[in-house]
Parts: C-alpha cells; sequence; structure tokens
C-alpha cells in the first residue's frame, strides 16, 4: 500500500469539506494517533485524552467549511485540539507540581552529555525527563512536545500554537533550559 | 581603555551575543556566518561549550519518548458513528 501523501489529504480533505464522511472518517485514521499523543501530554488521563481526541474530531467536522486550506490540516486540527486539552487541564487538578521556569544553569552541575543512560535514555532518565516535563507550565510544555518531541518543523508548531516564530522559539528555549536543568539537579545529586 | 579593559569588555559582549544565539545554533538554524562565530565562541567557554552539549544531548533524548499510541481505528468508529447521527 503506497503511503499517504499531501495530494491525497487535499483530496481527502476537499470531499470532507463536501460533507464526504468515509473521507473523513480517513483524515481521522490518519491523524487521530498523533493527536492523540499530543493530547495525553496535557491530561492525567487516558481515557480523557482519548475522549479529547475525538470531541477534536468532532469538532472539526463541524468546522470544517472554516478551513481555508492557508495552513496545513494537521496544524489546524492539532490547534483545535491543544485548546481542547487545555481547556480540560484547566478544569482538573494539576496531576504534579508545575515548576516555575528557572533558565539559570545549576552551579557546579556537571556536564552530563556524554553519560552512558542519556546516550541510551532508557529507566531513571526517562522518568526525570517525563516529570521535568509534566512540571512544566502549559504554554512552554506545548512548544516542547510539538517540536522536540512530535518533530513539528518551527514553523508548524508556531502556526499550531498561533505564534510568531520568535515569541515561539522563546517559550521553545526556555522549555528546555527547565527540562536541562532537572538533569543537572539529578546528575549533581547522583554525584553525591 | 586598556587592552585587558576591551578583551574584557569584548569577551562579555561576545558571551551575550553567544547565548541569545545557541537556541538556533542548536536547531541548527543559524547562517553559516554566525555559526563559524558562535563556534569560535565555544571553543573558549566553558559554560556555553556544555550548554550547547546539553542541549544537543536532549534533543537526542525527546523524540525517544514520543509514543506509540494506537487509537485511529477506535476514533475513527467512534467519530464516524457521531457524525452519521
Amino acid at each position: 500500500m503506497r503511503s499517504p501523501t499531501a495530494e491525497d489529504e487535499a483530496v481527502l480533505v476537499e470531499r470532507a469539506r463536501s460533507r464526504d464522511r468515509l473521507a473523513f472518517e480517513e483524515l481521522v485514521r490518519r491523524h487521530a494517533n498523533r493527536l492523540y499523543a499530543v493530547v495525553l501530554r496535557f491530561l492525567a488521563d487516558p481515557a480523557d485524552a482519548e475522549e479529547v481526541t475525538q470531541e477534536t474530531f468532532l469538532r472539526a467536522w463541524r468546522g470544517i467549511d472554516r478551513f481555508q486550506g492557508r495552513s496545513q490540516f494537521f496544524t489546524w486540527l492539532y490547534r483545535i485540539g491543544l485548546n481542547e486539552a487545555k481547556r480540560l487541564a484547566i478544569r482538573q487538578p494539576p496531576a504534579g507540581k508545575v515548576r516555575s521556569l528557572e533558565d539559570e544553569p545549576v552551579p557546579e552541575a556537571p556536564d552530563w552529555s556524554e553519560a552512558p543512560e542519556v546516550r541510551l535514555g532508557q529507566g531513571e532518565i526517562r522518568r526525570v525527563l517525563e516529570d521535568a516535563i509534566r512540571a512544566l507550565p502549559t504554554e512552554y510544555r506545548a512548544p516542547l512536545v510539538l517540536r522536540d518531541i512530535e518533530g513539528l518543523s518551527t514553523k508548524d508548531a508556531a502556526e499550531v500554537m498561533e505564534l510568531r516564530e520568535a515569541a515561539f522559539k522563546s517559550r521553545l528555549h526556555r522549555a528546555r533550559l527547565a527540562v536541562r536543568r532537572s538533569l543537572d539537579e539529578y546528575f549533581l545529586e547522583a554525584e553525591k | 581603555m586598556s587592552v585587558s579593559t576591551w578583551r574584557r569588555l569584548n569577551a562579555q559582549r561576545d558571551h551575550h551575543w553567544a547565548r541569545s544565539r545557541i537556541p538556533f545554533y542548536v536547531d541548527r538554524e543559524l547562517p553559516s556566518r554566525q555559526r563559524r562565530r558562535l563556534y569560535q565562541h565555544e571553543q573558549l567557554c566553558r559554560e556555553c561549550r556544555q550548554m550547547i552539549r546539553t542541549l544537543s544531548a536532549l534533543q537526542t533524548m525527546l523524540p525517544r519518548l514520543r509514543p506509540r499510541p494506537e487509537v485511529a481505528e477506535r476514533t475513527a468508529a467512534i467519530v464516524g458513528a457521531r457524525i452519521a447521527d
């Protein structure tokens, strides 16, 4: 089976705009997994994340006439999904402690860039990373999730968040520094 | 102004400039001339060198956190049923 192309997707979107339900279902199949993965980063409960993912697609179906094609379909979709997730997340108590952003380096932190556990990226390091990401305020977590975990380009990720690229980049950098700080603290503690 | 003062001020200005460019450097988004300038600063400045190395290491770790959920078929079925109503 050949992989979907941008042209295939443009055809599907056009058919969905003409209220072709099968075309829209195919769009759901193509984007649901990645959308769910993004939404899950903002909600503690996988069941909530699934519900928000479904609700996102339903909103997209209802509003598909408003999709003009000026951006890519998935950036429009992710924008809806992110807003839905944030709306629900505000109503829920935070799963863990949200730390304020500190971007100054930890004094005396070692250079852990070549540490074996960093190269493997498994086990305790993974837990430290996941905790650090969860502790980010939502408006800083989103750039990191979209760009660095899900692999969107800076341009596409900024578009999802409706930010100019410079503003997006600034938030992304602060988020990275905050996560890096968690790793600084972890490795400093490990040295003791 | 003495030569040593001039050098110190120049190094501080260079460091300040480098810190502001590191996010673009790590993402390979700097024009080549700025990239070369920052690379030269990196060789001299321990703090910037460590920041670049650790941020680059972070860049390799974060994509590995990406989950591989399998909700597509279930979501398509549920959404399909709802929009058919």
